[in-house]
């Protein structure tokens, strides 16, 4: 679904989920399923172009990037993926990716693929506003955009720059460091939290570390979504080869959000 | 020649389009708190002091160059060696090491966390730490661990923890991501001290910087021994950190022509050499753009190299400028060749190379062969104790 008609539809809910799946990972088939069932719950689904050196994550994501590209996944199979997703689900499809994978495609290229096979953002963790080899601006020019990602340590102007430049919400980790480990919602995460209310807007999707219900609880009210990659990318390899990944990673979806 | 200092690279740290800062904007604003610091403290007089100061007792510099007049009799021609295997540690590394170190003291900092390859520049940081007084914590892929077990077990003597890293090729590569996700958890009181002139701004700079007094020591030695330039000057080149060091000094003089030496490996095949400029195209790692040896759909390839230091899939942005400006000469010399020129050293000079200067020194024994007219002037980067088990362990000792 396109961004801003899904901001809308959000508007009075309490809290939305954002879905994180790798790509490829175990199969291209098998991750298209288990996206399909986050969907069933989730607003929006990032899918993770694998790339065999994510600086931005931990363990779990990158053993299963690791996996994926043995299994020869290429960029292709990622934009098939997008687009049944685009297709068949209600949510806004993301692409989640590392710098060279889009460099090495041709940024437009791969903006205008992307576009094509319904994609509605991207998210690069090393590309960032300012630097993005003019992601952004290609991006926008074919009418979808980049969500810019910041973590605990940025400073209010950066903050307010990067709120005005990320598409449709912002991204907002809820600790430094990387994916995986789970994260304490405490006073800190509060306080970095209204610290971003503060000088940006837009819906937060907070993310790293949200990985049970309580977590989820904790932040309704207080961030517009929450972000799960590694909750589910774990739940995914707890199951065995002709398990029903839909509808497995559909109840995983629900228990986040009971 | 002050002009290309002052604008290369530029203040976003392009070396033509080469390098940039392809990182988060958490660390990016670190990044950009270690620029200010270092463009404040490069001016600042007590640094520069304190930094000679430590160079000439600490260190032992100047290094010498010195004439190897057995080889070059042998072959024809004239080589020099740039005797960086007389840096304190053994190798170029400690020079960049200092200099992080004490710019990590004037900041505050109180842990240095870095990768290494061969062990060079964990050593160097180890030691570095020591003189300072700070933690230092150094990332080590598990097969570089066993191949080079003597610099494993001086920096723990230096009292540097050594973090063993199990994934991927194991090597140099994933010793960068395993120390970079170190440091990203504690940016404010550690500082990532990259071992060559590779990674975001300010590090390919800095590096450079803080490595051309080893250029600019030997361009005036050489002057002063032969009254001359050099025709060749020979280095090798991993992230490229000696080579840079060297080359800086000689950019301006037309007549000198620069070689920049890659591992060729075993082969040609695939993760069988680290030949990154001879072999790579443009692309994106470890926060910089730069030469990459890379497939078609972007991912870095596995890469080796007899010498440990030198397999890195990328290369330095400056390296990758020069070579399209066709300033640099980037060429390649096999493991073979390496292994023996590292005998033919040891033998003809009583000087044992690090397996990685052997590559400069092999193609430098090719260079004068074909020129008998011509002066060669190689970086010899650092010594090959390190090595002597590896060597002895595969290729036996000569007879
Ligand atoms: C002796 C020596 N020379 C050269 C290198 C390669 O590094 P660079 O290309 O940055 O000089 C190393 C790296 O470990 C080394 O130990």
């Amino acid at each position: 679904m396109e961004m801003n008609k899904k901001l809308e539809q959000i508007k009075n809910k309490k809290i939305s989920l954002m879905g994180h799946i790798v790509g490829g990972y175990p199969d291209v088939e098998s991750s298209l399923k288990a996206a399909k069932g986050i969907c069933r719950h989730a607003d929006f689904i990032e899918v993770q172009f694998p790339f065999s050196d994510p600086s931005a994550d931990g363990k779990v994501i990158e053993g299963a990037s690791y996996k994926a590209i043995d299994a020869g996944f290429t960029v292709e199979d990622g934009f098939k993926i997008v687009k049944e997703l685009s297709e068949t689900t209600e949510a806004v499809v993301i692409i989640m990716t590392y710098a060279n994978i889009v460099y090495k495609y041709g940024i437009e290229r791969f903006v205008k693929k992307a576009k094509e096979n319904g994609a509605n953002a991207f998210i690069v963790p090393d590309l960032p506003y300012g630097s993005d080899e003019g992601l952004s601006e290609t991006a926008e020019k074919y009418g979808i955009g980049v969500i810019q990602v910041i973590s605990p340590g940025v400073g209010d102007d950066r903050i307010k720059m990067l709120g005005d430049k990320s598409y449709g919400v912002l991204y907002v980790t809820a600790r430094r460091g990387i994916t995986g480990g789970k994260t304490d919602i405490g006073a800190e995460t509060e306080e970095w939290i209204a610290t971003v209310k503060r000088n940006c807007s837009k819906p937060i999707a907070l993310g790293f570390g949200i990985k049970s219900n309580s977590q989820v609880r904790a932040l309704s009210g207080k961030t517009e979504i929450v972000v799960a990659g590694s909750y589910f990318v774990e739940k995914i390899t707890s199951l065995s080869k002709g398990s029903d990944f839909e509808g497995e990673l559909a109840k995983a979806a629900q228990e986040l959000l009971s | 020649m002050g002009d290309y200092f002052k604008n290369t690279p530029n203040e976003k740290g392009y070396f033509g389009e080469y390098g940039g800062s392809f990182i988060p904007p958490e660390l990016q604003k670190e990044m950009d708190r270690i620029t200010d610091a270092y463009y404040a403290i490069s001016k600042s007089h007590q640094f520069i002091e304190e930094l000679r100061s430590i160079r000439k007792h600490f260190q032992g510099r100047p290094t010498p160059v010195y004439f190897a007049k057995r080889l070059s009799n042998e072959l024809g021609g004239r080589i020099y060696l740039k005797r960086e295997d007389l840096n304190h540690t053994g190798a170029h590394k400690l020079n960049h090491c200092m200099g992080e170190a004490l710019l990590a003291k004037y900041m505050g900092k109180k842990k240095l966390i870095a990768e290494t390859g061969a062990g060079q520049h964990g050593v160097a940081l180890a030691t570095a730490a020591a003189y300072f007084g700070l933690e230092c914590e150094i990332h080590m892929g598990e097969v570089d661990i066993a191949k080079e077990h003597p610099n494993v077990v001086r920096m723990k003597i230096l009292g540097a923890t050594v973090v063993s890293v199990t994934h991927g090729l194991k090597t140099l590569k994933e010793a960068v991501d395993s120390a970079f996700e170190a440091y990203l958890k504690d940016p404010v009181n550690s500082i990532y001290c990259i071992g060559s002139v590779v990674g975001p701004h300010p590090f390919p700079m800095m590096v450079r910087d803080f490595q051309r007094v080893v250029g600019i020591e030997a361009r005036e030695q050489f002057l002063e021994m032969t009254g001359e330039l050099p025709d060749n000057v020979v280095a090798c080149v991993g992230g490229g950190s000696n080579a840079m060091g060297m080359f800086t000094a000689f950019l301006d003089d037309a007549d000198c022509k620069l070689y920049g030496v890659e591992p060729a490996g075993r082969s040609t095949k695939i993760g069988d050499h680290a030949a990154t400029i001879t072999y790579g195209k443009p692309g994106i790692i470890h926060g910089f753009k730069c030469y990459l040896l890379q497939d078609e759909k972007g991912e870095p390839l596995p890469v080796y190299s007899i010498a440990s230091g030198l397999d890195y899939p990328g290369v330095g942005p400056e390296h990758s400028m020069l070579h399209d400006l066709k300033k640099v000469n980037y060429t390649s010399v096999t493991d073979s060749e390496c292994v023996d020129a590292f005998f033919d050293l040891s033998r003809k000079e009583g000087i044992i190379p690090a397996l990685e200067s052997s590559h400069a020194v092999a193609y430098a024994m090719k260079l004068a062969k074909d020129n008998p007219r011509q002066s060669i002037l190689v970086n010899l980067s650092g010594r090959g104790d390190k090595d002597i088990d590896f060597i002895v362990e595969n290729y036996g000792i000569r007879k």
